[in-house]
């Protein structure tokens, strides 16, 4: 069940509000029982067969958890877990990829592997792994299987992030009755609103100038240098509206029942170096990998030469964890090289920031170097195959030549309503989309900051100029965008992480 | 706080129903203006007529997946190619007239052989998957908002979208430069539905629901069954059969509504000049010709193909 489904937002979510609604009257408790109910109801409906593993996995951890308390065992325990994650992850993930390599580097007919990767495993596997790992440092064990269930299982999160720690979340689920319900979920729908926008307004409309365009390079074709560049801009401005809309929804989707999700995304685009583009783009995954992977790796502590090598072992690791394919590791290893860079020329500097205030042409050069940096990675991440990425970087750069066969239909869709308008203004018409989508990320305030939004325990961001308020003209607002959006929903485009 | 809150939820809400109806509207105006009466299904068939048939089978699904056109030219004593079958799925008499108009000279030494079906007449389906789009092409946005709204808001939705699909079909000419399909039309059903999917009577079958005739639908494509036989040689109306294992006669509810719908275009070939074949049942056709309640699957093509033609040429 999609967010952007008519399912889901005219049947699943009026009733979980409604049931939440007469449930928390009752008491707290009753409140997070619903919750629960209906999020595993949610998960269950993409293939029940799966809840079956999805519950396995909650009482199975939960289980280990409880059996922490002894201190004697609590290591064995927690890294016993933390394998049996792994395993189960890496099994679902991974094994076509072991076999497809093998049969690539020895030519043995390993078979092919029917398998098909449950929905969110990589996203409730890591929280798990996040919960084991803090009761083996000395975290509080959870001993109420609701609340856990619900920590692992709350549906505005389930599918694609953000990914949540336990320790920001259970507590949320203990709180009574603030009082301020009404004004959290008008937050809540407002910022509803403008992530299902930018998903279904934006980003799928970005799509048709992506998806033609490598799959013809991933097929072996040629591809014109402009239309390299349409379908790679598209592609990066793409994979933010509908990631970070889809977190947007999430966050929104929590608010209606008085709980805050973590920020996953802090304007990325605008980011003037690869450092801070990485506190900007998925802010919660950066957070588990610098947790639970760079500094048990040993962090900055064992000097320079230890640091970058941990940096390009954690970045190799999150590209694998996107998807199991060589390109992920290319895009990891890349964004680890480049956040090398970064750092090396941040200690040449002597440690001062990278773009200082004092000139806006400094300034836009960093943003210039960092925004072509991450499109070029994108590339990598975007391609099925190595031929069809190297094709499409031959594109950029001019060396491959190629015809523009796939876009000569010259059909623009505008919300899924195709409309003929020839090749050469299909392209322009791309072009224009892809420039106003990039004013959108890069000078507009982002969800967080336009409607203040504040996470647990966390103070509020910093204001914008543009800010949310409860008043008609962001009703009116809030009106167009769901709207709209409504209309945009029939073109049943998956989110972009949900493969992941 | 809460309050105002609570109320400008509501606001927002009610806003979103306003601004959402009036969007509709607009998009239902713009339908209107780019719709064409000949649907892309249509439009991708119509290239086999360029080998100038004798025999054109079109209607729905009972010709695109029961009627070999090969087969047919065959028992005529004719070459492939001087019999097609340009019929598709849901296909409506209205379709079929605009093509005729945009290539008459296609049609006019041709005898033409439309299957129809009860949902094409039945004002009662609305569902959005059969609802005739020239007929609803037909009707003001007023209306069709009025008719549709709120639970049939997916006809609503078809219509806008495939009124989109036909105009880009028109724009690309794809009925006059589009490749030729293979296999002359026919699509072959190789799979018989569960058990469990078989209606228990044909009486309470969706395309019986709510029985109307007396809408704009039976208006429209009855006057355009009338309209077609100025524009062909010859024009046979065909009524296929449903599968064997429903018995009308233990059916009172399907045999009333089923006799009125047969009268209703007999009546009107009577009146216009058609012939029209009322055929309900298939010497030789059984139950495990069927791959569901109302089409024949692939042992039963040459069947039903046979029968059809042997009608014809009586």
């Amino acid at each position: 069940m999609l967010f952007s489904s008519y399912a889901f937002l005219f049947q699943f979510l009026p009733a979980t509000v409604l049931a939440f609604a007469a449930a928390r009257r009752h008491s707290p408790r009753s409140g997070i029982m619903v919750l629960a109910g209906a999020s595993l109801f949610f998960y269950g409906a993409w293939r029940p067969v799966y809840l079956l593993l999805f519950i396995a996995s909650i009482g199975i951890n939960f289980g280990l958890g409880l059996r922490m308390e002894d201190p004697l065992r609590r290591r064995a325990i927690g890294t016993f877990g933390v394998a049996l994650n792994l395993a189960v992850l890496c099994y679902f993930k991974y094994t076509n990829f072991v076999f497809d390599s093998l049969n690539m580097l020895t030519g043995a007919p390993l078979p092919f592997a029917n398998i098909v990767l449950p929905l969110g495993i990589s996203f409730f596997t890591f929280q798990q792994i996040a919960y084991l790992v803090d009761v083996m440092r000395g975290a509080k064990i959870e001993r109420d299987i609701v609340s856990y269930t619900l920590f692992v299982s709350f549906f505005p999160h389930l599918i694609a992030g953000p990914l949540v720690h336990h320790a920001e979340m259970i507590p949320q689920f203990r709180r009574g009755r603030s009082g301020r319900s009404a004004v959290l979920a008008a937050r809540g729908l407002a910022i509803f609103a403008a992530g299902l926008f930018k998903k279904v307004v934006i980003a799928d409309n970005l799509a048709q100038f992506v998806s033609p365009v490598f799959a013809h390079l991933d097929a072996g074709g040629g591809v014109t240098t402009p239309w390299a560049w349409l379908a790679t801009l598209a592609y990066s401005l793409q994979i933010y509206f509908d990631f970070s809309g889809y977190s947007d929804m999430a966050i929104g989707l929590a608010l209606l029942f008085g709980i805050r999700l973590p920020v996953n995304f802090r304007s990325p685009y605008q980011a003037t170096s690869i450092i801070e583009f990485w506190r900007r783009w998925h802010i919660t995954l950066s957070r588990f990998l610098r947790d639970y992977l760079y500094i048990p790796l040993g962090g900055n502590r064992f000097g320079e030469q230890r640091r970058y090598l941990n940096l390009l072992l954690t970045m190799l690791l999150g590209g694998l964890w996107h998807g199991a394919g060589w390109n992920f590791l290319v895009w990891g290893g890349l964004h680890g090289i480049y956040l090398c860079i970064n750092h090396l020329w941040h200690g040449w500097r002597g440690g001062k920031p990278d773009a200082p205030a004092a000139g806006l042409a400094v300034k836009a050069c960093c943003w210039a170097v960092t925004f072509f940096a991450v499109v070029v990675a994108w590339v990598f991440f975007r391609a099925r195959t190595a031929a069809g990425a190297w094709q499409m970087l031959g594109g950029l750069f001019g060396f491959e030549a190629g015809s523009s066969a796939y876009a000569s239909s010259g059909i623009v869709r505008l919300m899924d309503l195709p409309i003929l308008v020839g090749e050469p203004r299909l392209l322009l018409i791309g072009g224009c989309v892809v420039a106003l989508a990039l004013v959108i990320a890069g000078f507009m305030p982002n969800v967080p900051q336009l409607f203040r939004y504040c996470e647990y325990r966390r103070a509020p961001e910093p204001p914008a100029l543009l800010r949310w308020r409860p008043n008609g003209a962001w009703a009116l607002v809030t009106a167009l965008a769901l709207a709209i959006s409504l209309f945009g929903m029939w073109q049943r485009l998956e989110f972009l992480y949900f493969q992941f | 706080m809460q309050a105002v809150s609570a109320r400008w939820i509501a606001a927002a809400l009610a806003l979103t129903s306003a601004v959402w109806l009036a969007a509709l509207a607009g998009l239902l105006a713009i339908a209107h203006r780019v719709h064409d009466d000949v649907p892309y299904l249509l439009a991708v068939k119509l290239p086999l007529l360029q080998s100038r048939p004798e025999l054109i089978f079109a209607g729905e699904s009972r010709t695109v997946y029961q009627l070999d056109p090969n087969l047919a030219a065959q028992l005529i004593g004719k070459p492939p190619g001087a019999a097609v079958n340009i019929a598709y799925d849901a296909g409506e008499p209205l379709a079929l007239e605009a093509a005729m108009h945009r290539q008459p000279d296609r049609f006019v030494k041709a005898h033409v052989v439309a299957s129809v079906a009860p949902f094409l007449f039945n004002e009662g389906v609305r569902s959005a998957a059969v609802y005739p789009q020239d007929v609803a092409a037909r009707l003001g946005v007023v209306e069709q908002m009025s008719s549709f709204l709120p639970l049939r808001v997916g006809t609503l939705i078809r219509f806008i979208r495939e009124a989109f699909v036909a105009r880009l079909a028109a724009d690309q000419r794809i009925a006059d430069l589009g490749p030729t399909p293979t296999t002359s039309g026919l699509t072959i059903l190789d799979r018989t539905q569960p058990d469990d999917r078989w209606p228990i009577e044909i009486g309470s079958h969706p395309h019986y629901a709510d029985w109307d005739l007396s809408g704009p639908k039976a208006r429209f494509e009855i006057g355009a069954l009338c309209d077609m036989v100025a524009l062909t040689r010859k024009l046979t109306v065909v009524v296929p059969p449903w599968a064997p294992r429903y018995d009308r006669a233990r059916d009172p509810a399907w045999r009333d509504k089923d006799d009125q719908y047969a009268a209703l275009i007999m009546d009107a070939g009577r009146r216009c000049g058609f012939d029209v074949l009322n055929i309900q049942s298939i010497p030789g056709l059984r139950q495990g010709n069927y791959a569901d309640e109302m089409h024949v699957n692939a042992s039963g093509v040459p069947i039903y193909t046979r029968y059809l033609v042997s009608r014809l040429k009586r």
